[in-house]
């Protein structure tokens, strides 16, 4: 884990650190990184490709609309809603 | 009569019954404990005063003789995690800090229509990451019990650290805690409660602020074992606002809990044998426990779990995976924190960095590098088919055991200064005996086996069972309960 790769993972991640907190999350991903790194001795060969499937199952649900009426209590949370939008930085000139 | 705050949820009940007081006054001593006992930062919100008009509803409930059910007039401790209506929710973040749910968790609101009175939010680390309620951007909670050799205080465990300290230190009758890899069982251990972390699926998560959505699950903390099965009979239950709830009846948990062990078969995990692990903690599992449950009528036989030693390494790519994925709505726009920026971006950035903790920000890092191109396979791919083993292995165990008894922590619970030297590993090995059991899937419970020797701390001792089987390990808990 390098410096470069750090910036790169924060980029993604939408976060950004200081240049001292730069050194300890380099130094804690590394060994974080190194020490799950154990997982590759691991032999999963006698699971077959559905080897992820969670066999409890997962339910979905009727496809049909629900009112829920929360439109406006929802807004409330907003930091700055205009009417019933949310508004953000522009992002077009 | 002992002090009210003192009377675990059946004696409430008896009480109540006999109309030997009201719901108010035990509502009302238990603020007074709040406020007297506000060093140990065990909430973050006290609610007063919808306490007092729940508990006045309950007054006229138990003065009528229709109590609604067993947590009528009872007065517990929420973990901050739960989003409840029109009361602020934090996930003790300061992302979150301001934020006002516009609706009830299911679990919150299955406990609120059965009558219990609800107190406050409890202290957590934040998001619920983290294993001693270091990570709270309000500060630890402490646990009320001190170090016997010096007199120190020491941490709560977590991340249901708030939850803990409240039932412990009588600023709750119960409490709710959410376990994601030990979240509700350490604390418990730590602070000398009983925890249980029901089988994934049996409690609704709707409304519970996500960590790792596959592995999080809510669960009651509570002063006795019939005390949570008591308070596990109102959580638990099928929510279609749930994808991952599991549509099975719910049965009385309260049934045959003395029921004994007499006859079962009760496997300890030989690879744990020589996990190193304090010595008082250790004679409490191989010597004490064991010796309980063999009185008693239990058998106790060696098991095998052999991807044991991969858990930790699991758990550690899956949940920062999920968590960076479920943060990833913390970005200003619609509710939480908002820090400014030049674009759209900038804000996102700014709001981010400035809103989470470090530990929070760590798991993030973690959890986007493990699904980024190029390590997405070797990671997280590979963890979940090691989960799947893992999960196996107890499969397999449970053909020949009715239950798997193992500590419930490491060690006992430490000081805050201690926890400094800690680096992040270390900090994660405290999960080692209850990680594996989130993987799985399955119900444990944590139950006071012993003090320490010289430092007098309390000490846990967890019992697993087999898919929605927490009857079993109720009634084990019972057992070892009984035989302090």
């Amino acid at each position: 884990m390098d410096r470069k790769e750090v910036l790169g993972i924060a980029k993604l991640a939408r976060l950004k650190f200081e240049d001292k907190e730069l050194d300890s999350i380099e130094k804690d991903m590394g060994q974080i990184i190194d020490w799950i790194d154990i997982l590759q001795q691991a032999d999963v060969s006698s699971l077959d490709e559905n080897g992820t499937d969670c066999e409890i199952g997962l339910r979905v649900r009727e496809d049909t609309v629900k009112i829920s009426g929360l439109s406006k209590e929802l807004m409330k949370n907003a930091k700055e809603p205009y009417e019933s939008f949310f508004t953000v930085p522009k992002v077009v000139d | 009569m002992s002090k009210l705050t003192d009377l675990t949820i059946k004696e409430l009940n008896v009480g109540y019954d006999k109309k030997e007081f009201k719901a108010s006054e035990v509502t009302e001593a238990y603020l007074k404990n709040i406020d007297a006992s506000s060093n140990l930062n065990a909430y973050i919100t006290v609610t007063a005063d919808e306490a007092l008009a729940q508990s006045k509803l309950s007054d006229d409930r138990i003065s009528k003789g229709s109590r609604l059910s067993m947590v009528d007039g009872v007065p517990i401790g929420v973990k901050d995690l739960f989003c409840t209506k029109d009361i602020r929710t934090t996930a003790a973040s300061h992302i979150l800090d301001d934020f006002v749910p516009p609706y009830e968790s299911t679990v919150t609101s299955n406990l609120l229509n059965a009558g219990s009175i609800f107190l406050g939010k409890t202290n957590l680390d934040e998001f619920a990451m983290g294993g001693a309620n270091l990570t709270s951007y309000f500060g630890e909670a402490i646990n009320p019990i001190k170090r016997a050799t010096d007199g120190k205080e020491v941490v709560t465990g977590g991340s249901s650290g708030g939850s803990a300290a409240s039932v412990a230190g009588g600023l709750a009758a119960a409490a709710l805690g959410t376990d994601t890899g030990g979240s509700i069982r350490q604390p418990a251990a730590f602070t000398g409660i009983v925890g249980l972390k029901p089988t994934y699926g049996r409690c609704s998560r709707y409304g519970i602020i996500a960590y790792a959505s596959s592995l999080d699950q809510a669960g009651p903390m509570c002063k006795t074992v019939e005390d949570t099965a008591i308070m596990l009979n109102h959580m638990a239950g099928f929510d279609e606002n749930d994808s991952t709830s599991v549509d099975i009846a719910v049965p009385d948990f309260t049934k045959g809990i003395c029921d004994g062990v007499k006859g079962m078969k009760i496997g300890i995990p030989k690879e744990l044998l020589n996990e190193s692990i304090d010595k008082d903690i250790e004679q409490s599992w191989k010597d004490k426990a064991v010796r309980i449950l063999k009185d008693a009528g239990a058998e106790i036989v060696e098991i095998s779990l052999p991807n044991l030693k991969y858990a930790l390494a699991t758990y550690y790519i899956l949940a920062p995976a999920e968590a960076s994925s479920n943060l990833a709505r913390y970005d200003g726009v619609r509710f939480g924190l908002r820090v400014d920026g030049d674009s759209l971006d900038d804000m996102y950035l700014n709001t981010r960095s400035a809103g989470f903790g470090e530990e929070v920000k760590r798991r993030i890092m973690v959890g986007t590098y493990v699904l980024s191109a190029g390590y997405y396979d070797a990671y997280y791919l590979k963890a979940l088919k090691v989960q799947k083993l893992i999960r196996q292995d107890y499969l397999n165990a449970f053909k020949g055991v009715d239950l798997i008894m193992t500590p419930t922590t490491p060690m006992p619970a430490f000081t805050v200064e201690e926890s400094k030297n800690f680096d992040p590993i270390t900090m994660y090995l405290q999960d080692i005996f209850t990680v594996p059991i989130n993987l799985a899937k399955l119900p444990a419970i944590s139950v006071p086996i012993a003090l320490s020797s010289t430092d007098k701390l309390p000490l846990g001792i967890q019992l697993i069972g087999r898919d929605f089987d927490e009857a079993t390990i109720l009634k084990a808990g019972k057992v070892i309960e009984g035989a302090k």
